[in-house]
Order: C-alpha cells, then structure tokens, then sequence
C-alpha cells in the first residue's frame, strides 16, 4: 500500500511469495525501485510484475536524461499503465506507483489488473487487501503527517497479514521525500498492534 | 484445491528416551483466510495417550469425538487404559469403516504404554493404513517441509526438557543413585563415567571406567537423584 503526505509518500508491503500452498520467500522485498525518488509496490504475478518493473525503470531512465531532471512520478505510472493496458489479457499485474518529484510532491497512482490509471490519496493491493478496506475507511485522515502514515500503513498491513494466508513475513517500509529514501523493516516483535495484542 | 488442505493445519510426534512429545499448530482458516489461532488439534485420549488430527478441521473434531466414544466404552468394559496399539488399530478401524467416503483427517498417535511406560508413536492415513515409527511421525499441508526439519534435527535417546517421574535424566556420562525399588526395564546401555571418578559406581556397583553397563532402571515412579 501506499498514502500520501505534505512532501512525499509512505509506501509498505509484506514479505510473502508463494507458489502454491509453498512459501518460496519469506523475506521478500516487493517494494521496487523504478527510478530515484519512484518506487512501486508489486502484487499478482512476480514474474509479470518483476519483467514491467524492469521495462518501465529503463524507460524512465532514459526518459530522465532526455528532460535532464527528475521523472515525474504521473510518467512512471502512464508507462506502467501502458504496458499493463496493451497486455492486459497475458498479464496479471496489479501495481501501485508512488513517489516524489518537484513539480507536484507526494503523490501516488494505482494501475490494477486490467490497466486503469487511477491517482488517490492512499491506495491498496493484493489479494490481503481485501480486509482491511473497512479499518482504512474508518482510520485514514487526510493531512496526516509523515509519521503518522507511517504508523497507519504498518497498522493496516499488520492486519492484513494476520487475516490473509498470502501475507505475510515482515512489514517493508520506505518514506520517499525530496531529501530521499528511508528503509525499514517491522519484524517479530515490532508489528503494531495497537491495543491490547493481535486481533486473534 | 484439496480438500485435506481447505482449513490447513500441521501435527507432528517424536520418540525419545523414555518419552513422547506431540505438538500442532493452532490456525483454522477457510483457504487463504484466518479465522482463529486457537484451534485444538491434539485431543487427550487416556492419562498418558494424546492423538493429533490434521486435516479437513470438520473431520478431525468428528473424528475425535467417536474415538472418545469408542474408547470410553473399551475402558469400561476392560477396566484398564488401553495400549497405545490397540488404540491405534481402534482408530484405523474406524477410518476403514468409511473406506469409500472417508473422513478427510490423518491422525497421529504418541503415548506410553499404561504399564511398561514404553514409548509408541504411530501415524495413518486417512483410510487407516498404519504406520509404526521409531523415530517421528507427521501430517499436514507442510509435511515436506517438516520432514526436512525431522529428518535433519531428529536424533535417538533424546530426554524430555522438563523432566518427569523419573527424575532428571540428565545426560550420558551422568551417575546415578538408584533410592527407589528395582527391577529390570529395558536393560538400555549408558556410559557411565562418574561425576568425580569414585571407585564404584554409585547405581549398578561397576568399576568407573567401564565403558557399558546394563542399568537397571526400575520401573516408573521410582525415585532417583541425579548425582552426576
């Protein structure tokens, strides 16, 4: 998932790839770089996914010198929407861009399966996300700070992960703002629960 | 999908010196989704006799249930607990009788025996084919993955962590002072090497520095103080 603040954007995901009933890896980093100040988070096939990351990074990249400055991050998601829209029926990607640049801030866009190209304030993916559509409706704000995003993301993918068999691992988060990007990772012992323990 | 992995689950049993140990896990979901962690998957069947069901969750509590039911009735009618074989061959009995529309649960069984205090773990399929083992039994939707670990840190003559009405095990090399009443067990070997190299061997009288000596080991409920 993804959400927006004053100055740039909080992303996170889990760590869980599965083939089948198999957790292939636990520790996996579903937070893709595409360009600098531009990540995208990866859901549906990691193969299709990991193959238009990689188109569009090149893209971008070339992209970038051309302008001589940095992408815009609604250029990032139209190439990711591109690719996703002209093989919609081959692909199954559903990817969310957020990111950074100096024209418009924090800003995130969601391409779902199929190829829409949606900007919103805060966007969710993946097959966990399913529920906690009600816990983000009642909890999200608009204006939060960087901070409490961070806190909102952590708390919704937590639960995500407690419910959905698909999720799992670890919470990745990375905060992108002019200043640049910042890690982290809530394992164990970390994960938020907010009062009184996990919901089960 | 199938149908043993629809609600999921993981049971697994091991032999040691003088023990058993059975463990699950505790997640009941309806394919992808969570619904609780506090599922029971292993079901008390005597004093000293557990039996883990993993599988379709319907299935294993059914199972359970009418295994209760049998077994209440053999305990009546013999006036004694039953051997952990006879409860196995009680279990896939019942399984066999529905061989063409089985229950979806593959139980495991870990025990000791009422009398000898023998160690017995045993598995079957869903249909109630047998199987004794010496070392670990398993079922569930991660079987592979716990075979691996099974079969990599299972080791024979392993004690129980917390110890029991023998005492403390301790470890071999360890010397013991028998204060309770004898009689043969298992005539199982150990080193005996003494705590402080004393002339004798406090337990069995042997000279320290024997290599192997035949313990007698008494039976359960006997008292013994670790020395050594």
């Amino acid at each position: 998932m993804a959400v927006e603040f004053d100055g740039g954007v909080v992303i996170g995901a889990d760590s869980r790839t599965t083939t089948g009933a198999y957790i292939a890896n636990r520790v996996t980093d579903k937070l893709t770089p595409v360009h600098d100040r531009i990540f995208c988070c990866r859901s549906g096939s990691a193969a299709d996914t990991q193959a238009v990351a990689d188109a569009v990074a090149y893209q971008l990249a070339f992209h970038s010198v051309e302008l001589e400055e940095p992408p815009r991050v609604r250029t990032a998601a139209r190439l990711f929407q591109q690719s996703c829209y002209r093989y919609r029926e081959e692909l199954s990607a559903g990817i969310i861009v957020a990111g950074w640049d100096p024209r418009r801030g924090g800003q995130v866009y969601v391409v779902p399966m199929g190829g829409l190209l949606l900007r919103q304030p805060f966007a969710v993916g993946g097959s966990g996300s399913s529920y906690i559509y009600g816990f983000l409706d009642a909890t999200f704000q608009p204006g939060m700070s960087r901070s409490q995003c961070q806190e909102f993301v952590a708390r919704a993918l937590a639960l995500a992960m407690v419910r959905d068999g698909s999720s799992g691992g670890v919470i990745r988060l990375a905060a992108i703002t002019e200043e640049g990007v910042e890690r982290t990772v809530l394992a164990g012992s970390d994960l938020p629960w907010g009062d009184g323990g996990p919901p089960v | 999908m199938s149908i043993l992995a629809y609600n999921g689950g993981a049971v697994l049993a091991m032999r040691g010196r003088g023990c058993v140990a059975i463990a699950a896990d505790r997640r009941f979901g309806i394919q992808a989704q969570t619904v609780s962690t506090d599922c029971q998957r292993i079901f008390p069947m005597g004093q000293r006799l557990l039996l883990g069901l993993a599988g379709l969750a319907t299935d294993v509590q059914s199972v359970a249930q009418r295994l209760k039911f049998r077994l209440n009735l053999y305990e009546l009618k013999e006036g004694r607990q039953i051997k952990p074989q006879t409860f196995m061959s009680m279990v896939s009995n019942l399984l066999y009788e529905r061989r063409f529309g089985p229950y979806y649960a593959e139980p495991v069984i870990a025990g000791l025996d009422p009398v000898s205090l023998e160690p017995f773990i045993c598995s079957l399929d869903l249909i109630g084919c047998p199987m004794v083992t010496q070392d670990f039994v398993l079922s569930g939707t991660c079987s592979e993955q716990m075979y691996g670990m099974c079969e990599s840190l299972w080791e024979p003559d392993m004690v129980s962590d917390t110890g029991d009405s023998w005492g403390q095990l301790g470890t071999r090399g360890d010397s013991w002072e028998h204060v309770g009443t004898c009689g043969d067990m298992w005539g199982d070997s150990w080193d005996c090497l003494g705590a402080a190299a004393p002339s004798r061997c406090m337990a069995c009288a042997s000279p320290s520095g024997s290599q192997t000596w035949s313990v007698a080991l008494g039976t359960a409920g006997d008292t013994w103080r670790h020395v050594g």
